[in-house]
């Protein structure tokens, strides 16, 4: 159902001051309670009246989870850091200048200036049918109305899919995978450190879901490690506009050269599946290998590999061949350039 | 911007000058109908149809009613309230006699209801939230009828029929006929045409998208309404409202100082201006609705979607024997406008015929957006011609200078001409047998090209109102019926009034956009309102200045009058604005992505009263133009008939870093019609740069791009 509601429903609202009383009042009201950073998402699906939590635990206030600190030779940011801030943060700049243009690459100014890089990393899909309140399957229902012979699909899955054939848009989550970042959270039980690949789950593993927190989980923040800082780095995205809008699919990769060859590289797509790929196969093929454009080819076509298109996104596939293609072997200049 | 003219200069006109209420707007003083808050006043909320088309079997508002502070829901069972500019046949919006005949009578709630979006109920209640819950609590027993979404197939057979008649659409007689025009014999100019050519082309539903969507605020004193609305023509709305209502036009008053834009989406009334009024009668107290975005964008209208089908006859030295278009508009299931295709009238032919089928289907209405049947059309037939030009190995500019228009219908003479040497001055400019190559020759991933497209639109002169006031200060105060859509018609009228009178702009105030202090005004539709509004202005200020030429100045509290309602014609002559865009391309093959690196656009509408509005004119059309081609669109699941892309982010509209920059270069001419001969500009922007781009990116991969939005799946697909 298009959605034509105006404003949004009532809710009882919390603002808690650290994140201790945070992870309480979540432990309190669990499915009834919806975490809320920078709000970017989460007002969409209230004034679209399809989500209707009891309770909205507003981190704005948590002085903690903000901010960015050097922290074991690496960095860590506080996940209610802005993405504008991210974006702007000389060292980030500096030695992790990747996860500076992903995050640049998202949405507009004015989102990233209130846009958070927890939140954007946990957002959820922006598959028309499920933001639109469709009762399909990711929305607790029993079908995928995007996974029919007609259906609007040009911007889902080729990869990974399971049943949902949604995608994740994050921007920022590929260069954070590029990059080995470790995601800190903290659960009723405790805080668990997870790898940046491990965050982010498919269907088959939750449907419902796009991410392993659970009702009372809240990530506190996301750590770089030193060791690809300052590599060489490669984002890139398309979209069909040049701001304010989604992946239709973009690349992060870090390598290392040595000698004129790969000695480590990490590579990873989103918006090809539900979850952000990290593309390990290409990266142990292309390891030892020149980065050129001969290397570029074969990443590229291992990349597709057992790709399934729907009715409206093949496009998908020759795109993400080249993105992968350049991540490696970089850009052909124009002729008449 | 450069102007190469030969007309004199003149004192106040043809200089860049600032709108005259720049810092209102910009300072937050002017006000917009959003900012009206009247005593009392109620909030209204709109229930839509959440199905493309189903038969209303029960309504149960008595849930809604029930809450404290909802005080009337109104449906289709307690108002039967006809909206005449939402249902007229053969789109015919201001011709009041066809409201009695239409047999597609458009209530401001049907049954069966026959698009997604459309509205069921509607609840004042005492605020915006209540409202809001209140529509949610209205339960309504639908059955889903079949739907269909696609105005081709909505002709065939069978297709369900939104009407008992069918699905053609009826003519302005009622007939069940298709618009048709012809000249000469075109199966006999295929049959001494060398080479004939067919193709088919697609254009979708694209939105307005202006920022402000429609909302409005109606209250009663006695008999009499006043609603504060942001329409493109307070005059036209006062009327339409009056007739819908069934009372007197002086009963009515329409108000509206500032908007947020219009392209088209705000004409005339519209059904939340008569829903908020009749809610207001009901209630005894105002009412205000407004709508979301997403409810802007189905629940108004937007441009017509079509198929078109061309057959094209050359000889063998690439010049035009015969043009036939088979077309389809998709109206939606209401006849809001024409339906109509324009482009064929573009070229010089002796054998065309072009026969365009209006069609009903179950998507959001279909209306004006500015210039509502060109963009559409000249997408279709220019690419059609380039790709003529491209098989007949010629140059495509070479090709429209041969075969363009010289006269209108290649009959009547136009007011002046000056196509060729747009076409020839843009060619210079552009470097454009530098820039050119074979289709698809650059190697490498990384593509240029580039692209042309024409036009002649047409701006014509007719019937308007002034009036002028002199006090002892030496203050005219120029009363005119105007809204500023985004134009700047305020400023427009004011250099107007000061170069007629030989008076600084600063002594010139201007009264506008309210029914009860103006007089008519044409309305700011069809690029019309500098043109008739204008001349106007001149005659007032004629009439004025003879008078003091008799009487003299006016002292202490006298004052002078004059006015003006001329309706001048251009004499049997054809008047149009003639401009040809040219664009160049870079296609990223790799990624699919369409990049627009330089932009020229030449453009002859007269004489060019303001230079940084007529500028913005131009660029404002040409970057609409340039979505419209490259990614915007209204998509619709075709199992439930449901529209999915409702909204800015949704249909992706144009944003600031996707317009390139658009260099304008002015053809100055006075053809002796319009105010000190300025032609129509509004519309004229937009209506070949869907086609210019659609051409450049064809010069670029060497692949005819046919089915609009040119995406890069669509790109990406035809290049692997
Ligand atoms: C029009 C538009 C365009 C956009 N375009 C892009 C784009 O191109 N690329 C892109 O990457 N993003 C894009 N975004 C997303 C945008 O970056 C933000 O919406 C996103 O970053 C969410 O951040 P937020 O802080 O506003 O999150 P919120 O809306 O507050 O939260 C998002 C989700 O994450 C959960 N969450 C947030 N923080 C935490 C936490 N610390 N612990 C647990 N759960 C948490 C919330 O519960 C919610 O489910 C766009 C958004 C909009 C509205
Ligand atoms: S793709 Fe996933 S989110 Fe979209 S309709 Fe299918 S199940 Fe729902």
């Amino acid at each position: 159902m298009a959605v034509i509601h105006d404003v949004m429903p009532a809710f009882e609202l919390f603002q808690p001051p650290t994140v201790d009383d945070a992870v309480r009042l979540l432990g309190q009201y669990r499915e009834d309670a919806w975490v809320m950073a920078g709000g970017l998402d989460t007002f969409d699906w209230l004034k679209d009246r399809i989500k209707r939590p009891k309770v909205v635990v507003d981190l704005s206030q948590v002085r903690e989870l903000s901010g960015i600190r050097e922290a074991n030779g690496g960095l860590e940011i506080g996940a209610t850091t802005t993405l504008t801030e991210v974006v702007r943060h000389p060292v980030i700049r500096g030695k992790y200048g990747i996860l500076s243009t992903g995050a640049e690459a998202a949405a507009s100014p004015q989102i990233r200036n209130q846009g958070t890089i927890g939140g954007n990393v946990s957002q959820d899909t922006r598959c028309w049918y499920y933001r639109a309140g469709w009762p399909c399957y990711r929305a607790g229902g029993n079908t995928c109305f995007a996974d029919t012979p007609t259906a609007i699909n040009r911007e889902h899955a080729i990869l990974g899919a399971d049943r949902c054939v949604a995608v994740n848009p994050s921007d920022s989550a590929p260069a954070l995978i590029a990059l080995d970042a470790k995601f800190v959270i903290r659960t009723p039980k405790g805080e668990r450190v997870v790898d940046a690949e491990d965050y982010f789950i498919g269907p088959g593993t939750d449907i419902t879901r796009m991410n392993i927190l659970r009702p009372g989980d809240l990530l506190t923040a996301i750590r770089l490690p030193a060791d690809w800082a300052g590599a060489k780095f490669y984002f890139e995205k398309v979209r069909d506009r040049n701001v304010w809008d989604f992946p239709l699919m973009n690349v992060a990769s870090a390598m290392v050269i040595t000698g004129g060859k790969i000695e480590r590289i990490r590579l990873a797509v989103n918006a090809a599946a539900a979850r952000p790929l990290r593309l390990a196969a290409v990266e142990d093929a292309v390891r030892g290998k020149e980065p050129n454009a001969a290397t570029g080819e074969i990443a590229g076509r291992l990349a597709v590999q057992g790709a399934r298109p729907l009715r409206f996104n093949a496009y998908k596939i020759p795109l993400m061949r080249n993105l992968v293609k350049r991540a490696i072997g970089g850009v052909e200049q124009a002729a008449w350039a | 911007m450069s102007r190469p003219s030969k007309l004199t200069p003149l004192k106040t006109i043809g200089h860049p000058t600032a709108r005259i209420d720049a810092v209102e707007r910009v300072t937050g003083k002017a006000t917009y109908t959003g900012d009206v808050h009247l005593p009392g006043m109620l909030y209204a909320r709109v229930l839509r149809s959440p199905h493309a088309h189903a038969r209303i079997r029960q309504i149960d508002a008595s849930k809604a009613l029930a809450l404290a502070g909802v005080k009337f829901v109104l449906t289709h069972e307690n108002c039967s309230v006809v909206w005449g500019a939402g249902s007229i046949s053969g789109g015919r919006q201001y011709v009041d006699d066809i409201k009695k005949i239409t047999r597609h009578k458009r209530y401001l709630f049907n049954n069966p209801v026959r698009f997604f979006g459309e509205p069921v109920a509607a609840v004042a209640a005492t605020n915006r939230h209540l409202a809001e819950e209140a529509v949610r609590l209205i339960n309504v027993d639908y059955e889903v009828l079949p739907f269909v979404l696609d105005q081709e197939a909505a002709l065939r057979p069978e297709s369900v029929k939104i009407w008992p008649e069918g699905n053609l659409s009826p003519t302005a007689k009622n007939e069940m006929e298709p618009e048709v025009y012809r000249r000469g014999n075109v199966e006999e100019g295929f049959r001494t045409a060398d080479f004939v050519f067919e193709d088919r082309y697609t254009t979708t539903y694209v939105h307005n998208a202006q920022m402000e969507p429609r909302l409005c605020v109606a209250g009663w004193e006695g008999d009499k309404l006043t609603l504060y609305t942001p329409t493109q023509g307070t005059s036209n709305c006062r009327h339409d409202m009056a007739r819908d209502l069934g009372i007197p036009d002086e009963k009515v008053r329409v108000i509206c100082k500032y908007m947020g834009g219009g392209f088209g989406n705000k004409n005339q009334n519209q059904d939340a201006d008569l829903i908020a009024a009749v809610l207001a009668k009901e209630t005894g107290a105002p009412v205000k609705l407004e709508l979301s975005r997403k409810e802007d964008f189905i629940g108004v209208h937007g441009r017509w979607p079509t198929t078109q089908y061309y057959k094209v006859g050359v000889s063998r030295d690439g010049v035009l024997q015969a043009l036939q278009l088979r077309g389809y508009s998709g109206m939606g299931p209401y006849r809001k406008n024409t339906g109509g295709i324009g482009g064929i009238e573009l070229y010089q032919c002796p054998n065309v015929e072009s026969v365009t089928y209006p069609v009903y289907t179950n998507r959001a209405v279909s209306g004006n957006y500015r210039a509502p049947e060109f963009p559409q059309g000249f997408f279709g037939i220019e690419s059609m011609m380039d790709d003529v030009a491209y098989k007949m190995k010629m140059d495509p500019v070479e090709f429209v200078l041969k075969n363009m228009t010289r006269k209108s219908d290649d009959e009547v003479p136009y007011t002046n001409y000056t196509l060729e040497e747009c076409i020839r001055r843009g060619a210079e400019a552009f470097e454009w047998k530098k820039r050119w190559h074979p289709p698809g020759a650059d190697p490498g991933p990384i593509k240029r090209g580039v692209g042309m497209a024409f036009m002649a639109l047409r701006s014509p002169t007719g019937q308007s109102s002034a009036v002028i006031r002199l006090d002892s200060n030496g203050r005219y105060t120029v009363f005119v019926g105007v809204t500023d859509i985004g134009a700047g018609a305020k400023t427009t009228m004011a250099l107007i009034a000061a170069e007629a009178l030989g008076v600084p702009l600063s002594n010139i105030e201007i009264v506008w956009g309210d029914t009860d202090r103006c007089p008519y005004s044409v309305g700011e539709s069809g690029s019309r309102t500098t043109d008739m509004t204008g001349y106007a202005v001149i005659e007032a200020a004629h009439d004025l200045k003879r008078q003091i030429a008799a009487k003299g100045l006016p002292k202490g509290d006298n004052v002078l009058i004059a006015s003006a309602s001329p309706n001048p014609t251009s004499e049997g002559k054809v008047r149009k604005a003639f401009g040809a865009h040219f664009v160049e391309v870079e296609v990223d093959t790799e990624l699919g992505r369409v990049r627009v690196l330089k932009y020229l656009a030449v453009q002859d509408s007269g004489r060019i009263l303001n230079p940084l509005t007529a500028t913005s004119q131009v660029k404002g059309g040409a970057t609409q133009g340039i979505g419209m081609a490259l990614h915007e669109d209204l998509l619709y699941d075709r199992q439930t008939g449901q529209p999915l892309t409702t909204g800015y982010y949704g249909t992706r509209i144009m944003t600031h870093l996707d317009a390139p920059e658009i260099e304008v270069i002015f053809i100055e001419s006075d053809d002796g019609y319009g105010p000190f001969g300025a032609k129509c500009i509004g519309e004229a922007g937009i209506v070949h740069a869907v086609a210019a781009v659609g051409n450049a990116v064809f010069n670029a991969i060497g692949r005819r791009m046919k089915d609009l939005p040119i995406t890069r799946d669509k790109i990406l697909g035809a290049l692997v």
